[in-house]
């Protein structure tokens, strides 16, 4: 069996602000999992309940409170090399075209001018934008930034693919658009990817296994293993037998999660 | 709609209108120009007199005695250089601290009584200090003025630090940028608007500053040349410095756009045309 590429052993987060009279807050309690090499896992739960909290932590952004975070075997202290995250917003430099903003990727993973533009310039082409390329990202749809920001991180050659919530701020067709795309470029590459979002059905359509988390204080509710053969199609996959099982399983626990939150609020 | 033909004709509408737009705009400038000309003309002539108020031909005429005797070039250089150097001394100073400030909120916190105390003494008591230490020359001056601008950069950028994109620093982290790819790529080019919004007040700071110190203690310069000609009732004299003032200001902040709206090209247009 191969070792995992991330390990998550008994994980606990909690956010302790400065000013000591104000309440520190648990985000996330005892969570562990695993991803193998190559995995492609997508986490859902409801609002607030520590998903992006648990990315940072995989990206050594943030320090656990309690357990431990490894990646390639090596506990993270710092943050490890090899990482890409898309954030839920695109993060991309504004006053850098779309060219240059990918060719940032490639340079911080090392490479120099030449070989970075060269491969900025295949990138964009991947993802559909090498017209766009010297587009500044004002001048660009939310759908193209989006792409834009995962040439960047492909640029960057992460081992680890993390994606906050990569298609929440698009509309239905630009996401099904840019999340087709998305799942063709990450299936082909394929590296490990762990994906956040708070949609079901793009859960299951992305990922090898979805797992479910409960309501803040964050903990994996429970992991749903996904059949379905690859390669998939972002919208076409929903209408593959087994895939209503899937959505009525997650459903069942997501919703008690969140009655749970309501009744508490 | 017709497809192409319709929208060749909709572009070629398009752009006379912004012709004409623009044709306005400059058309208005000038009025705006012309019109208190003829009006300071008139007022001195028939009403006040031009021994109280001077005259726009009498500062004409006397913008070309000096200019044929040197004396217009010799004090508009050394305004021009106390304002500019002192300038460029305040704003490095200021982007420098600014961002040291902005790295570090706990120094921030403990020199913030110190900067608001520097801040809310009158700097033009500074002056004759400055005379005192780096005499009656250049030096003083571009102190005076760097000591007026520093503070506006500082605060702006400190502020700016305060607002950079925190997804973006997170993901040049994520990608393990070292702290000079940071500055380079992130923090300096996220404080560039701030900069130049300070640099369009500190224009202005370092105009008011360099007079202000050649006020004080100089012998050349236009302030310099204000106060002895208003020691003679010379009015034409000091409107003559005054109005050398007034042109370097505007050349400056009509240079300063040009080079914002390159240096900011990546804003959207909207923000940077010229308005209706
Ligand atoms: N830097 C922070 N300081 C304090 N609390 C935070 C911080 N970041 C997130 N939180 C809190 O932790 C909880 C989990 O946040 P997050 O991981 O962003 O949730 P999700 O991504 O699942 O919506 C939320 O209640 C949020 O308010
Ligand atoms: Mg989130």
């Amino acid at each position: 069996m191969l070792s995992p590429e991330i390990a998550i052993a008994g994980v606990s987060l909690r956010f302790a602000p400065p000013g000591g009279e104000v309440r520190s807050h648990l985000a996330l309690s005892d969570v562990s999992f695993t991803v193998k090499p190559g995995e492609f896992v997508a986490i859902i739960g409801p609002s607030g309940c520590g998903k992006s909290t648990l990315l940072r932590l995989v990206a050594g952004l943030l320090g656990v409170t309690e357990g431990d975070v490894r990646v390639g075997g090596t506990k993270v202290e710092r943050v490890p090399g090899g990482i890409g995250f898309l954030f839920q917003s695109d993060a991309l430099l504004p006053w850098k075209t779309a060219l240059e903003n990918v060719v940032m990727g490639a340079t911080l993973a090392g490479r120099d001018r030449a070989e970075a533009l060269d491969k900025a310039r295949f990138l964009l082409g991947e993802i559909g934008l090498a017209k766009s390329a010297d587009k500044y990202p004002s001048e660009l749809s939310g759908g193209m930034r989006k792409r834009v920001a995962l040439a960047r991180t492909m640029a960057y050659e992460p081992r680890v693919f993390l994606l906050d919530e990569p298609f929440s701020a698009l509309d239905a067709q630009t996401r099904i658009h840019v999340g087709n795309r998305f799942l063709k470029i990450l299936e082909t590459l394929g590296q490990t990817v762990i994906v956040v979002t708070h949609d079901i059905d793009e859960a299951i359509a992305m990922a090898d296994r979805v797992l479910v988390m409960t309501a803040s204080p964050g903990r994996i509710a429970r992991a749903f293993d996904v059949g379905l053969p690859r390669p998939r199609d972002y919208y076409g996959t929903r209408f593959e037998p087994g895939f209503r099982d899937l959505q009525e399983g997650i459903w069942d626990i997501l919703r008690r999660e969140m009655e749970g939150v309501l009744a508490r609020d | 709609m017709t497809e192409g033909k319709g929208e060749e004709e909709y572009d070629r509408r398009r752009a006379a209108a912004v012709r004409r737009k623009r044709m306005l705009f400059y058309g208005d400038r000038i009025v705006a120009c012309v019109l208190p000309l003829i009006g300071w003309q008139l007022l001195s002539d028939n009403w006040v007199g031009g021994k109280w108020i001077s005259s726009p031909l009498g500062v004409a005429e006397r913008l070309v005695s000096m200019a044929e005797d040197g004396s217009l070039q010799m004090h508009t250089w050394q305004t021009l250089q106390e304002a500019l150097l002192g300038l460029a001394l305040g704003m490095l100073l200021g982007v420098v601290i600014g961002v040291v400030l902005g790295l570090s909120r706990r120094l921030s916190d403990a020199i913030d009584p110190i900067i608001m105390g520097f801040y809310s003494l009158p700097r033009v008591s500074l002056a004759p200090l400055f005379i005192i230490w780096l005499g009656i020359g250049l030096l003083a001056k571009v102190a005076l003025v760097a000591s007026v601008v520093l503070f506006v950069v500082l605060f702006n950028v400190r502020e700016g630090m305060r607002t950079i994109d925190r997804d973006i620093i997170e993901a040049f982290r994520s990608m393990n940028a070292s702290r000079a790819a940071m500055l380079r790529h992130v923090v300096i080019p996220s404080l560039v608007p701030w900069i130049f919004a300070s640099v369009r007040i500190g224009i202005g700071m370092a105009m008011i500053g360099a007079v202000v110190a050649e006020l004080i203690g100089s012998s050349r310069g236009l302030g310099w040349y204000v106060m002895r000609s208003t020691g003679t009732y010379d009015m034409t004299g000091s409107i003559t410095a005054l109005v050398v003032l007034m042109i370097l200001a505007m050349i400056f902040n009509w240079m300063l756009s040009v080079v914002e709206a390159r240096a900011l090209r990546w804003r959207r247009h909207s923000d940077v045309g010229l308005g209706g």
